[in-house]
């Protein structure tokens, strides 16, 4: 792990504490993969030590594939990296498999106040792939083959990679009052300049977050 | 959004790598001023910005200025005596060098006479009132009237006077002079109290019927509780009246006794009063104002530092000698207070309390481009921006 990295993790975690410190029953969009790892791992560290309290808030997962083995999905990803080490209440945990309308959900609990979320080499944002409407809510997708190849290394090969996958859409995210971007390796460099120079192109669903009002960016290497 | 390319286009400063503390959230982005006011906090904006001044911040924590709503003067100045115009630029000066963006000069019991000289003295050399009472403009007309005063030359801004006193308790002067002290009547308020008075701390038990307190807070002046005797219920009622805020918590003032609970229990049970104290180590023990913040919570708690010529200089408690950034620290060295909060409670709360947080006091599009730029290890002030101007700190 470098510094930098270490660096973007402990400030991806206190944007997280500091707003469940400002606001206790938050509602938190979490993402999974390996950029949020770091971040994970010392949310759960403060938690322990007590310097974070979850009891009040509620966290919704931002996608999971579908028809993928259990111990593969993110609901899993999310209770063994995070979940297990907070006092997160089980009933305070969402993820979009098990929910017929996220969006409604999430409005009545009263809208997301924060939301992290990672890029991908493609400039996808949650499962949003290139070619997602910019009025999208939450939907099921068929998964992009650089996706795919992507995360192979999760499920031993590609073709053991689900095809459909459950995600906030555009709008979805692009409703939470804060976004926090994580950008972890300087191969996604050239693809976080595209998504941040410009308007929106459906073709880089990233490029919908130069317009939110809040949105802090955080790299591992110099923006 | 035309009006927004504009502000854009036209940055004159940007504040970049800095760990943001609004201080009601953590951000890390890219601060952008615009003149005298903050633009933007984003991302990708720098590349935009030819000709903008870019501030480094790497390392640093970023904060609104602070805000001190007592300040009497220090080894540069005394508001006690007959102070000339060098001296208020000396201390304005002082203020912005430690991060103190904004404070209110505060005079204290006096020959009534000498008061109003050194109230229009003050007033003259640009104290004044800017905030929303009643029917007088929106955000943006309070803000550039706030600005209009001469920050561009790096000198604080005196948000109105603080008069503490002279209606005080006979039996609670503090260091005030006795003789001096008067008895709180509608009529001594009014012949006394100007449109530049932002805050007065008074004892309100001889207030009948909390009639001076009404009065004041109809016009738009804070009352803070200090210097008093008060009952327990007599303090309530003076809060039931508008009284909003407590003058250092503790001092002057009766100690928390079981059968006698007095002003301060009053104060630190009243959800809508905002506690302020002295948190130098001396004037209270940080014991008590680890009580205080565990009773009142990080948003009805204030960090003032009473700061004044004597001060603690010669062992007693003339005022303190102490600075409000050393008052962040010292919260934060305490353990009491993360730095987040200790900045909360120096800026974002005092600018509540005066009603100037809607241009003051949060690092938000819109507001005054005042800034302080801390060390993150040392927690030492390394840059003030006062109005989007770039302050010399040594």
């Amino acid at each position: 792990m470098t510094a930098e990295y270490e660096e973007l993790s402990l400030r991806a975690a206190n944007a997280i504490a500091a707003q469940l410190k400002a606001k206790p029953d938050s509602c938190l969009g979490l993402p999974s993969g390996n950029s949020p790892l770091g971040c994970y791992k010392i949310l759960s560290k403060w938690t322990e030590s007590g310097q974070i309290d979850w009891s009040h808030s509620r966290c919704f997962a931002l996608d999971d594939y579908l028809d993928a083995e259990e111990t593969k999905t993110f609901a899993s990803f999310l209770h063994e990296n995070l979940y297990k080490h907070i006092n997160l209440p089980l009933n305070q945990r969402f993820n979009p498999r098990f929910v017929d309308n996220y969006d409604a959900l999430i409005a009545g609990a009263g809208g997301l106040d924060l939301t992290m979320i990672g890029i991908g080499r493609n400039g996808h944002i949650a499962f949003n792939e290139p070619g997602t409407l910019r009025d999208s809510w939450t939907h099921c997708v068929w998964l992009d083959e650089t996706t795919r190849k992507q995360n192979a290394n999760f499920f031993g090969s590609v073709e053991q990679v689900p095809k459909r996958a459950v995600t906030m859409g555009l709008e979805t995210i692009m409703s939470s009052r804060k976004l926090v971007l994580i950008v972890a390796g300087e191969h996604k460099r050239t693809m976080l300049k595209q998504a941040m120079s410009g308007v929106f192109t459906p073709e880089i669903p990233a490029s919908c977050l130069k317009s939110h009002p809040s949105l802090d960016v955080l790299a591992d290497f110099p923006l | 959004m035309s009006q927004l390319n504009t502000l854009k286009s036209s940055a004159t400063l940007v504040v970049t790598g800095g760990h943001l503390i609004t201080p009601v959230a953590e951000r890390f982005a890219t601060l952008s001023l615009n003149g005298q006011t903050i633009a933007s906090l984003s991302q990708f904006e720098e590349a935009e910005q030819p000709g903008a001044e870019v501030l480094s911040a790497d390392g640093c924590y970023v904060t609104p200025g602070l805000i001190d709503l007592q300040v009497n003067g220090g080894p540069e100045c005394n508001l006690w005596g007959d102070p000339d115009e060098a001296e208020i630029i000396n201390l304005r000066k002082t203020m912005a060098h430690c991060g103190v963006t904004s404070f209110l000069p505060t005079l204290i019991t006096d020959e009534i006479e000498h008061l109003k000289k050194n109230i229009s003295l003050l007033t003259r050399l640009g104290a004044r009132v800017c905030k929303a009472t009643g029917n007088c403009g929106g955000q943006a007309e309070l803000l550039s009237e706030a600005l209009s005063d001469s920050a561009a030359c790096g000198l604080a801004r005196m948000l109105g006077l603080h008069l503490e006193g002279p209606f005080l308790s006979r039996e609670k002067p503090g260091v005030h002079p006795q003789q001096w002290v008067r008895q709180l009547t509608k009529d001594a308020v009014a012949d006394l109290v100007t449109d530049a008075v932002a805050l007065i701390t008074l004892a309100p038990e001889t207030d009948p019927g909390g009639e001076s307190i009404k009065f004041l807070t109809e016009r738009g002046v804070c009352v803070s509780v200090g210097h008093s005797n008060a009952t327990l219920a007599q303090a309530k009622e003076a809060f039931r009246c508008g009284a909003r805020l407590m003058t250092h918590t503790f001092n002057a003032l009766p100690p928390l006794a079981h059968r006698a609970p007095g002003a301060v229990t009053a104060a630190l049970l009243d959800p809508q009063v905002f506690c302020c104290v002295i948190a130098d180590g001396l004037h209270v023990d940080p014991a008590i104002v680890e009580l205080i913040i565990k009773i009142k919570g990080v948003e009805r708690t204030i960090l003032v530092t009473d700061r004044a010529q004597v001060g603690t200089s010669n062992g007693g408690l003339v005022g303190s000698s102490l600075l409000l950034d050393q008052a962040v620290r010292n919260v934060v060295e305490w353990e009491i207070a993360t730095f987040p909060e200790a900045i909360r409670m120096a800026s974002y709360n005092p600018a509540i309390a005066l009603g100037v947080e809607p241009y003051l006091g949060l690092l938000q599009s819109g507001h005054a481009g005042d800034l302080v730029i801390w060390d993150k290890q040392t927690l030492c002030v390394k840059q003030v921006v006062l109005g989007g101007k770039l302050v010399a700190v040594g």
